[in-house]
């Protein structure tokens, strides 16, 4: 009983804790610019005022204790949380977990092999995110893999970072990867390093180091903005293999044309479950996929109730899309 | 004991900001206003000590006389440069962001047309892309090319010369198949980004802290 109790707070509490991703993944688009405000995105004009200071105007204007408006959110989070709880709990029971292939995550090993093969760096670019972008966690997880497949192989990395917090974290990644496969004399201190806080300093940073080194794999893994492109291109120029890895969706399209593989949004935060082979980590991929079918049932379902609603205004199925699409959006209409 | 004490920190503190996002009126959202002002702090003292990283590897690279060391050279000196002419501007005109400082026309003369210089050269490099992209081998890679022509033709008045429809096709393009397939990655990353939370708050994804 005492277990089932703290289950369930675990559940209410956690249940909050994505709630930001959640506000803006249940707004329109336009509203959910890039996180980091003063890059320059080609695709996407970053003017829009940042979404959870919009709320908290609203909040402050409505004194109200609780903000009923992120009510929908908190019952996404709620069943997300229930559902990784439970595929945990599954996982640990030792019940069989199908995940599918990820080619560009299957690829990590023979980008390392093939970099150690030709004596050549490993260069590990963690995008110009800071350490409150979700992309940038992601990335440092995903680091730790490939620092450790480094220090198996014995190969060197290059870890060059646009962020000061990020810098002294990816440091301490990559030199536990080399700790713990019993190789810390292999760690160089002056591999992961800090570069600039410019967006396109950082690019022409990066690109010098790639003309210069000529590495033989390059991860591009976090959030990136415009500079994407130019590094990515010039990777592609002096023939390393590259996999990329962005929940931007601005610049997803520059990273599949100039890269051979690239994880596409929630394949990146399933990177570092999914190299893990950890099968309580790979539990929680598991919840995502069972929102996923829900998400794809729920849209189907709004097509075929906005089509009459459409069709026929004031009618029953008016009424009953305007109540669907409040359960979605907290507001009717 | 070494895990224990930053997988505590990082719970409270994650579950701290939650409650702020859906109570976010005093006393929590006032605590997370001050959060933020801590945060920032963080990072200035922080910006230091990756400026030393930076120092570092480049003077130990100029001594060294290693590969490429003229370009470390050119950074160390630039970065004087900068901190020489912050310094001049604050002395003599109060602050060095003061428009006549000699910071600011580092800044202006230097630092923007660089900027410029490198956002300039992704026309170059999306071109060398398109036209990887564009070739047509497949199916899909067919469809892609279809696509841009159509977007593209849409998006200039010559289009809208040729054919009245084009703007019309491009619209369509970009506001029904091109937001649909946005709209599913964003779905799609909103429940990674929620469950990547959910497992570091819980502690069951640390890879960034062993």
């Amino acid at each position: 009983m005492k277990r089932l109790l703290c289950l369930i707070a675990c559940a209410l509490l956690f249940a909050a804790s994505t709630a930001y991703a959640a506000e803006d993944a249940l707004k329109p688009p336009e509203e959910t610019a890039a996180a980091p405000p003063a890059q320059i995105d080609d695709a996407e004009a970053v003017t829009a005022t940042a979404p959870d200071a919009e709320a908290k105007t609203e909040g402050q204007e409505n004194k109200s204790w609780f903000s009923v408006e992120r009510l929908p959110s908190l019952v996404v989070i709620a069943v997300l949380t229930a559902l990784i709880l439970f595929n945990i709990q599954r996982a640990r029971g030792g019940a069989p977990i199908f995940i599918r292939k990820i080619a560009g995550l299957e690829a990590v090993d023979d980008a390392v092999g093939r970099s150690t093969e030709m004596g050549k760096p490993v260069l590990y670019i963690p995008g110009i995110g800071d350490m409150s972008t979700l992309a940038t966690l992601a990335s440092l997880s995903i680091l730790r893999r490939v620092a450790d497949k480094v220090a198996e192989y014995q190969t060197d990395i290059i870890v060059p970072c646009a962020d000061p917090i990020v810098h002294p974290t990816a440091e301490e990644t990559v030199k536990m990867a080399y700790v713990e496969s019993g190789r810390p004399d292999m760690f160089d201190e002056n591999s992961v390093f800090y570069l600039t806080y410019d967006q396109f300093g950082y690019a022409a940073g990066v690109d010098g180091i790639m003309m210069r080194e000529k590495p033989g794999a390059i991860f591009l893994q976090g959030w990136f903005a415009a500079e994407s492109l130019v590094m990515a291109e010039t990777g592609n120029s002096v023939g390393a293999i590259q996999i990329a890895g962005t929940d931007q969706t601005s610049q997803l399209p520059f990273l599949v044309a100039a890269c051979d593989y690239t994880l596409i949004g929630e394949e990146l935060y399933a990177a570092a479950s999914y190299l893990s082979r950890d099968p309580v980590q790979l539990g929680t991929l598991k919840s995502q996929d069972v929102l996923k079918v829900f998400f794809a049932g729920s849209v189907i379902l709004g097509v075929i109730l906005a089509t009459p609603a459409a069709l026929f205004e004031g009618s029953v199925a008016e009424t009953a899309y305007n109540f669907f699409k409040m359960l979605f959006t907290g507001a009717a209409g | 004991m070494k895990q224990r004490i930053p997988l505590t920190i990082s719970f409270i503190a994650g579950i701290f900001i939650i409650l702020t996002f859906y109570f976010p009126n005093s006393p929590l959202g006032d605590i997370e206003q001050h959060t933020l002002v801590w945060f920032a702090i963080v990072v200035g003292i922080s910006m230091v000590v990756g400026v030393e990283s930076l120092v570092r590897i480049n003077v130990v690279k100029i001594m060294k006389q290693k590969q490429g060391w003229a370009y470390s050279l050119a950074l160390i000196l630039a970065l004087l440069l900068s901190l020489v002419t912050g310094i001049m501007g604050q002395v003599k005109y109060g602050s060095p962001f003061h428009l006549q400082s000699p910071f600011m026309y580092v800044y202006t003369h230097m630092i923007v047309p660089l900027q410029s210089t490198m956002f300039a050269i992704l026309s170059f490099f999306i071109a060398s892309a398109a036209y990887r992209a564009f070739r047509v081998r497949n199916l899909a890679a067919t469809m892609l090319l279809l696509s841009a022509v159509l977007v593209m033709l849409g998006r200039v008045p010559v289009g809208e010369k040729i054919w009245s429809q084009f703007p019309v096709i491009s619209e369509w393009i970009m506001n029904v198949p091109q937001v649909g397939a946005k709209r599913g990655i964003m779905i799609g990353s909103f429940l990674g980004a929620a469950a990547t939370s959910i497992r570091i708050i819980l502690g069951i994804e640390r890879s960034y802290i062993s």
